[in-house]
Parts: C-alpha cells; structure tokens; sequence
C-alpha cells in the first residue's frame, strides 16, 4: 500500500499553475526526494499534501482522498517541517515540541499525561532533552531546526514532509539533519518526502528522486536515472559533471568553463 | 513562574484595598473588609449610614468597575496580540474605538436633552464599536482568507478613519457637544452605584471564558498560520471566535468607562517581559494586572487634582508609559 499518493495533482496559485498534473506515490518507510530548479512548485506540492493550499486532482494518505479527512485528523497522518519554520523566541523548546500534540487535542482541551510523554520521546530522541528549558530564540540554527524536527515528531504522523530541511545549516549540520531523519525513519517507521536543493545529499539520502521542472514531473528514478547530466543541463540550465564516487553516490559537480 | 500568580493576586487585593481606602473620608481597614462581607452576607454594618453609604455606593462600585474594565482591556489586548501575531495590537485596533466615539457624538449631538440621554449614551458607544468591528471584519475577509491578519488590520484602519470622519463632522455641526463629547472620550470610572458594573458584568465574564480556554490555541497560533494550520488548529474559527469575545467586551468597557488608552498594551507587554509571553499564563495574568493597574490609576486620578479629577485615560499613560520604558531597559538583556 503507498503511504502517499499524488493523482493529478494542480495547483493554481494566483492565476499560474504551479503544479501541473504530478502523479506519483510513496511506498511506506520509502525516503523519496522532490528536486527542481526554483520555482519548479516543489515546495508548493509539499503544501497540497499537508492541506494548507486547495488543489485539483487527488492526494491519498493510507487511500484516503485528504479532501475527505477533518484537519486535525489529516495532522495525525502528516507531519510538516516547513523550511523557514516561524519561531516564537519567547517559548521554551519543551513547550515548542509541546504544541506538536495539538492533533489530538479537543478545541478547548489540555495536554494530558500521554502527550507530555510523547514530546519527552521526542525531545530525547532529538538530543534535546539539555534544552528543554531553553527559550528558542537562544538556540543556535542548527538547534532551531532539531526543535522543529523534534515537534513534527511528537505529531506522531506517519508521514513526515520536510521542506529543504538543511537550508540553512553547514555542511556538517546538514550531514546530521540527514542522519537523524534517516534513523528515525528506521525506528519508527516513518514516510519521508522532502524537497532539497542539494542534489548530492538528495542521491545520497533519497530512495527515489523526483525531478520536477515548471510543475510538471519530468524524471523519477533512483539516482543514477535522474542525476545525469543531461537531466540537469536540460533542467537546471546548469554546466554539471556528475560523478559515480564509490561509496558516496553520484557527486554533482558545478563546472566552470574557460571562457 | 509559580512566584507571579500569587504575587499579581497580591498586587490585586493591595490596589482594591487601596482604592476603597483612599478619599476624603478615613474609613479604616478593618471596618472597610468588615462592612463589606456584610453587606456580601447580608449582615449588618459596623460603619454608621453616612459612612456606609460612601463605601457601598460610591468607592465599592468604582473600585470593582475599575478592577473589571482593566482585566477585561489587558485581556482583550492580550487575545489581540495573539490572534494577529503583532505586539501593538490592542482593543481599538479594529476600530472599536472610533466606533464607540461616532456612537456617542451621534447621541449628544442629535438626542433630546433628557434624562434618558445619560442611559443612551453607553449603549450607543457600544453599538457603534460592534458596527465597527463587524464591518472591519467583513471587510477584511472579503480580502480573502489568503490575506490574513493583514488585511483585517487594513481594514480596521480604513473604517476607523471613516468613522473618526463622520465623527468629527458631526461635532463641527454640533460645536455645543465638544465638551461632553470630548470628557466621555478619554474615560472616566465614575459610577451611579452599582449600575455599570451590573451592565458590564455578563459580558466581561463571557469574555473573559472564551478568551481563557483559548489560551492553549493562542499558543498554537504562535506559530504562525500556516504551521497552525498544519498542526490541524481551524485558524479562522479561532481568531474570529477570540476577536468576537474580545470586541463584545471591549465595547461593553466602552460603554461603562469610556476610552482607556495603554491598558490593553502595557499589562500584557509588562507580563511578557516578567514572566515569560506563553498565553497559558499571560492571559490569566493580564486580567489580574490589568485590574489592579486601572485600580491604581483611578486612585490616581481622583486624588491629584482633589476635588477635580483627572480623565484615567491621562494617568494610565502618563505613569504606565514611564513604568513601561523601566521594565524594557530592565529586562533588555532577555528580550
């Protein structure tokens, strides 16, 4: 059973159509990667599965048409990591990871006993539990985006969207973002769809690759079919060498010609 | 965080204290608590009649008024900073202000003078600040709900100036209604007994359940509306739920007291900064401050100038301003 299902999914933002009839599927416990040039509606797509802009076509959970599922019910299947998450400085991380439980929650309800049971797994398996009581606007980039993390985990959703999780992190933070994503997806297994800019850490991390360009859905496959460098010239409009580095997947090299 | 809900409940008892004490009249402590749970009872007054009569008719009403419009405008600013995420939100910002003022120029300028003229006045103010605010919200939905708190903000803007416009031309038609017109604007606590405080009663304890068993959603809404959304929170149900609940009360403040300026801003932003801006507590807190702050300025304001009195409007931000800049320079490295 796919975890996820895109069936012509469109969008239409402000008059343009930013994502043009994607069809695609998730199998569950896969990693699957949406890469593109900007603006190819990769983001936009992620926002359609979570619910937050109205699209034409069909998006299934588990095979139910999300269009169907109450909001709240539709967060405990979908956990979102936007890629610049808003930070309320002044709360605490604990009480930030805390608002994860909000699915299961009745309008006016409290948090019970579970719940703070949950966001201290969350917190631990984040590393996090040091700075529980730290306030966020304390923390450094790195540390922010394991908060938000640590939140989408604590929704307890089986699926997990993550929006260019290591936008703004070194190149070792971006290693261990990957990492911790990937681990929890082994042990609890979790449905990954992210989108990411790097293409080698999308090779690297991903199952599948999906290349959209303008919308549409131009390549999807493993690493080795969608990260060539015709694809990316065609694309990305970018001069690439793509090499095969044993032990690290395909490496995209930027190349610059003499000119 | 345990340190401040006991200690704002000791700021409160202190400054109702205060307000039932201070006068021309000496009272005394203990027959002023003693005098009142008898009255509260049922039983009979240790004070004579003349006595009594001051503290049961004129400080008692004015004292609880004040304590109640100042939790119900401290909430109400609170909600409003949280519903639109903009720390200068306050009570008035989606017109209700000019809404209130339009409504009563209308009813000095153009009512019978008569007795009735004193009972129409408030419910005019307050049916001006709903009109106002329902035609702001209107308005501003039908920006589409992709526009956001923004536009509501918009919207408020332009129908307060609308209104400040057709206020003003009124009172140029009807120069005579500046003075009673311009008094009611800048607020007053002055009570018939216990009049306005029966009037605004139901509606500052409705407020203040809605705007309390919000206070986890607020939380929620920090967030941002999008991540909100995400978290499955029906974003518009609650701001529309909470600005409703926030606006019925200010207007029915409003209609008792006036405007009071500041209280809807300092008391919460004076919270944030002590005891940490989570809505769980910020709300609570803000009704017991804001009641014991308008309490104080009401003091205030009868005891400086004595006999006259100053509108609470001044005090409340002539000493609130001051105290304000004290706690953000104080508290600067946290910010």
């Amino acid at each position: 059973m796919s975890a996820l299902a895109l069936d012509g999914l469109s969008v239409t933002l402000g008059g343009a159509r930013v994502v043009d009839r994607l069809s695609a599927a998730v199998e569950d416990g896969e990693w699957v990667a949406l890469i593109g040039p900007n603006g190819a509606g990769k983001t936009t797509a992620l926002r359609a599965v979570a619910g937050l802009v109205s699209h034409e076509g069909c998006v299934r959970v588990f095979e139910e048409d999300t269009r169907r599922l109450a909001r709240k019910h539709l967060a405990r299947s979908v956990a979102l990591v936007p890629q610049v998450p808003v930070i309320p400085g002044g709360m605490t991380v604990r009480a930030y990871v805390l608002l994860g439980r909000t699915p299961y929650l009745s309008y006016l309800g409290s948090e019970r006993h579970s719940d703070h049971v949950a966001a201290d797994a969350a917190l631990e398996q984040l590393d996090l539990v040091p700075f529980a009581g730290r306030r966020l606007d304390t923390l450094s980039g790195g540390e922010r985006q394991r908060a938000t993390l640590a939140r989408a985990l604590a929704q307890d959703a089986p699926i997990l969207l993550l929006d260019e999780p290591t936008a703004a992190l070194d190149v070792g933070r971006q290693q261990q973002v990957l990492e911790i994503v990937d681990a929890l997806r082994t042990s609890r297994g979790l449905t990954v769809l992210s989108t990411m800019h790097d293409l080698t850490l999308a090779g690297q991390y991903a199952d599948r690759l999906l290349l959209l360009d303008r919308g549409q859905l131009v390549a999807a496959g493993s690493a080795e079919q969608v990260l060539t460098r015709a694809l990316i010239t065609e694309h990305y409009g970018a001069e690439v060498d793509v090499v095969d580095a044993p032990g690290s997947g395909f490496v995209v090299v930027p190349v610059r010609r003499p000119s | 965080m345990r340190v401040w809900f006991p200690a704002s409940l000791l700021f409160l008892v202190a400054a109702l204290l205060t307000g039932v004490l201070v006068g021309p009249v000496h009272l005394g402590v203990v027959n002023v608590i003693h005098a009142s749970f008898a009255h509260v009872f049922g039983l009979r007054s240790p004070l004579t009649g003349a006595d009594d009569a001051i503290l049961w008719q004129l400080r008692l009403p004015r004292v609880i008024l004040g304590a109640i419009v100042g939790g119900t405008l401290a909430a109400a600013g609170a909600a409003y900073q949280g519903v639109f995420r903009n720390p200068l939100a306050d009570p008035y910002l989606l017109g209700a202000a000019a809404g209130a003022g339009l409504g009563a120029t209308m009813v000095a300028a153009y009512a019978p003078a008569s007795s009735l003229r004193g009972d129409l006045l408030p419910i005019a103010a307050f049916v001006g600040a709903a009109v106002a605010v329902i035609a702001a919200y209107a308005l501003g939905r039908s920006a589409g709900a992709a526009a956001g708190p923004t536009a509501l903000i918009l919207a408020g803007v332009t129908i307060a100036s609308f209104f400040t416009a057709l206020q003003t031309f009124v009172q140029q038609q009807n120069v005579d209604t500046v003075q009673e017109v311009y008094s009611w604007l800048l607020g007053r606590l002055s009570t018939s007994g216990w009049h306005e405080v029966g009037i605004i009663v139901p509606y500052a304890t409705a407020a203040w359940l809605i705007i309390l068993g919000h206070r986890r959603l607020l939380d929620v809404l920090s967030v941002g509306e999008e991540e909100a959304a995400a978290l499955g929170v029906n974003v518009a149900r609650v701001r529309l739920l909470v600005v409703a609940a926030a606006t019925i009360a200010t207007a029915a403040a409003v209609a008792v007291s006036g405007l009071i300026a500041f209280v809807g801003i300092i008391v919460p932003h004076t919270i944030r900064l002590l005891a940490g801006g989570s809505y769980r507590h910020l709300l609570p807190l803000s009704v017991i401050v804001g009641a014991g702050f308008l309490v104080l300025a009401d003091v205030i304001a009868r005891t400086v100038m004595s006999p006259a009195e100053l509108p609470i409007g001044v005090v409340t931000a002539f000493f609130g301003a001051p105290f304000f800049a004290v706690v953000l320079r104080t508290t600067r490295a946290r910010v």
